[in-house]
């Protein structure tokens, strides 16, 4: 079977073989309690927060600054990273690795598993905010426009993280400890100190894509952001050459690496 | 006869550890048993063979492949790892089932080829349960069986009887010497050295990561010329039949038995000793019981290499 055929192939029976995995595992169940904050942060907000907040400026902020800025990166990074690391670490990486596979095939069907539960736990918990902020009497809630800006914006960041996080796990031994000191350290500061720099990070991109810049609900965040956003078109496509670049990457780097495993 | 495996000046370090030195070996088809102490390489050199990792030096190269990544050598290649890991979630005959679709078979096949594999280890009957709730025997048959499963010419197994009782072993073993039958070539690593013995006459000894010796047990004795062979001798009359030999040319030492009815017998020349033996043994009317050579048995080869 020439590369061509036997990589979807392969990939979608790794796939297979570990979306079973990913959704009964322990991790899964500390995502799933992760995804619930901001659901949870949202409905407390609309029912104690000063009277002045709307239901959809409250929305923005729980999205904004928790859903995105972290249960995003939190979520991608813990069910990203052991992609391919988790193989090496439990020692099964041998089985896939004397099939006649393409080993890139790991890296895709364990990272597409992965994605999967990532996506649907980050949408869950983007809606459920929204349902959540209606729950207290703050007026108009959040449109379905805003909703779906903000959670499709969440789920690229998704998609970004966990391929950042998955090639991390496989080029380091620490892949956790490196992943998480990259999204917390290096994103959330670049990203919340004015200037420039914010432009180096995810997550001003993630902004630039569900920012309506002219809204006057944007205006009172913009004192947080004081940086001229990108357009949402040009924001999404940048993230999605990074995502390629990353996804090329880590094929290539799971096909090259050795995994030394002990006895 | 090509060989299946050709190693030549192989190198591989972990750091500063040396796993395998400077290792340089020809493996022919067939049953081969790699030796050696704990550290002597055995794993290392195996997880080179299947490519799970590349030499640092030399060369190597499996039924004619480079094995690194290596998809043609994969479909004729089977490997039982040592590490007892396996994907815990599922059951004995999915994971056979499943790593056989990843080699390209059907559904339908696979099940079928899963099946008669988790029969010829002997887990039939526990083959819908899940792996986790597996003895280590069981799970390091379920591991055997992946190797085998798509009927590779090559099985490489690393330490494949740790683990086994008694009567898996034999299973095991009996498996093996099936699969030679059948025309296909195994090469097991062991520090069992007995059960070795019992499979397979052809031995590669590794120690720190370089070639000891290589052949029969017999054609390894005879590599080490300084070390005399050993014959125990029971008799109705040892102490007679000691004094007899003494006189032969090829004997080096004899000695009485602490059970006073045998000697140990150290010759430079082990065939030409059993020729003047009977002789010996007739004139001195010794009353011999039983003759036996360690030099037969790989523990005592591998006591005088390693030792």
């Amino acid at each position: 079977m020439s590369t061509l055929l036997a990589l979807p192939r392969a990939t979608f029976l790794i796939y297979r073989l570990h979306i079973g995995m990913i959704l009964g595992s322990r991790r899964s169940l500390a995502a799933i309690g992760l995804a619930v904050v901001p659901p949870l942060l949202a409905f407390l907000a609309s029912n104690f927060a000063p009277d002045n907040r709307g239901a959809t400026m409250i929305y923005l902020i729980v999205g904004t600054f928790v859903l995105i800025q972290f249960v995003v990166p939190m979520l991608s990074v813990a069910m990203g990273v052991g992609v391919v690391a988790d193989e090496a670490e439990s020692r099964t990486i041998t089985f896939p690795f004397t099939r006649p596979i393409p080993r890139a095939s790991l890296f895709l069907g364990r990272w597409l598993a992965a994605v999967t539960a990532i996506l649907t736990l980050i949408a869950a918990s983007g809606v459920l905010s929204a349902l959540a902020v209606r729950v207290g009497d703050r007026g108009a809630p959040p449109s379905n426009e805003v909703i779906e800006k903000l959670v499709f914006a969440a789920m690229v960041g998704g998609v970004v993280y966990s391929l950042g996080s998955a090639v991390i796990g496989v080029l380091a031994k620490r892949g956790l400890i490196f992943a998480l000191g990259y999204v917390f350290a290096v994103e959330a500061l670049l990203a919340n100190v004015p200037g420039s720099s914010q432009k180096l990070t995810v997550q001003y991109h993630l902004r630039s894509m569900f920012v309506d810049q002219e809204g006057k609900l944007w205006k009172s965040l913009e004192e947080v952001f004081p940086i001229s956003l990108l357009d949402p078109d040009v924001a999404f496509t940048k993230m999605m050459i990074a995502s390629a670049v990353l996804l090329v990457f880590g094929c290539i780097a799971v096909t090259r690496k050795q995994f030394v495993l002990a006895s | 006869m090509s060989a299946i495996v050709q190693a030549e000046g192989l190198g591989r370090w972990y750091g500063e550890v040396v796993g395998l030195g400077d290792l340089t070996v020809s493996i022919e088809p067939g049953i081969t048993g790699l030796v050696g102490p704990n550290g002597a390489g055995k794993s290392t050199f195996m997880k080179v063979m299947v490519g799970e990792l590349r030499p640092h030096r030399g060369q190597i190269r499996v039924l004619g492949y480079r094995p690194f990544g290596s998809r043609p050598l994969y479909r004729r290649l089977g490997f039982c790892p040592q590490q007892d890991a396996l994907y815990e979630h599922q059951t004995g005959m999915e994971f056979v089932r499943d790593l056989l679709r990843l080699g390209g078979e059907s559904k339908r096949k696979a099940t079928l080829m899963a099946g008669e594999a988790m029969e010829r280890v002997g887990l039939t009957d526990a083959m819908n349960r899940k792996v986790s709730d597996y003895s280590k025997g069981m799970r390091q048959r379920t591991r055997l069986a992946q190797s085998i499963a798509h009927s590779p010419e090559l099985v490489i197994a690393d330490e494949p009887l740790t683990g086994l009782d008694p009567i898996a072993r034999r299973q095991v073993l009996e498996l093996f010497q099936e699969l030679s039958r059948e025309g296909k070539s195994v090469i097991l690593s062991s520090h069992v050295l007995h059960e070795v013995e019992s499979l397979t006459e052809t031995i590669v000894l590794i120690h720190r990561g370089r070639l000891l010796a290589q052949g029969t047990v017999r054609d390894v004795r005879q590599l080490i010329s300084r070390h005399p062979s050993r014959v125990r001798v029971t008799a109705r009359e040892p102490r007679k039949l000691a004094a007899k030999l003494f006189d032969q040319p090829h004997v080096r030492a004899v000695s009485l038995g602490a059970d006073g009815e045998s000697i140990q017998i150290e010759t430079d020349n082990v065939a030409e000793f059993h020729v003047t033996f009977a002789a010996a043994a007739a004139s001195a009317r010794a009353g011999v019981r039983s003759l036996s050579s360690d030099d037969a048995s790989l523990e005592a080869v591998f006591d005088y290499l390693v030792g």
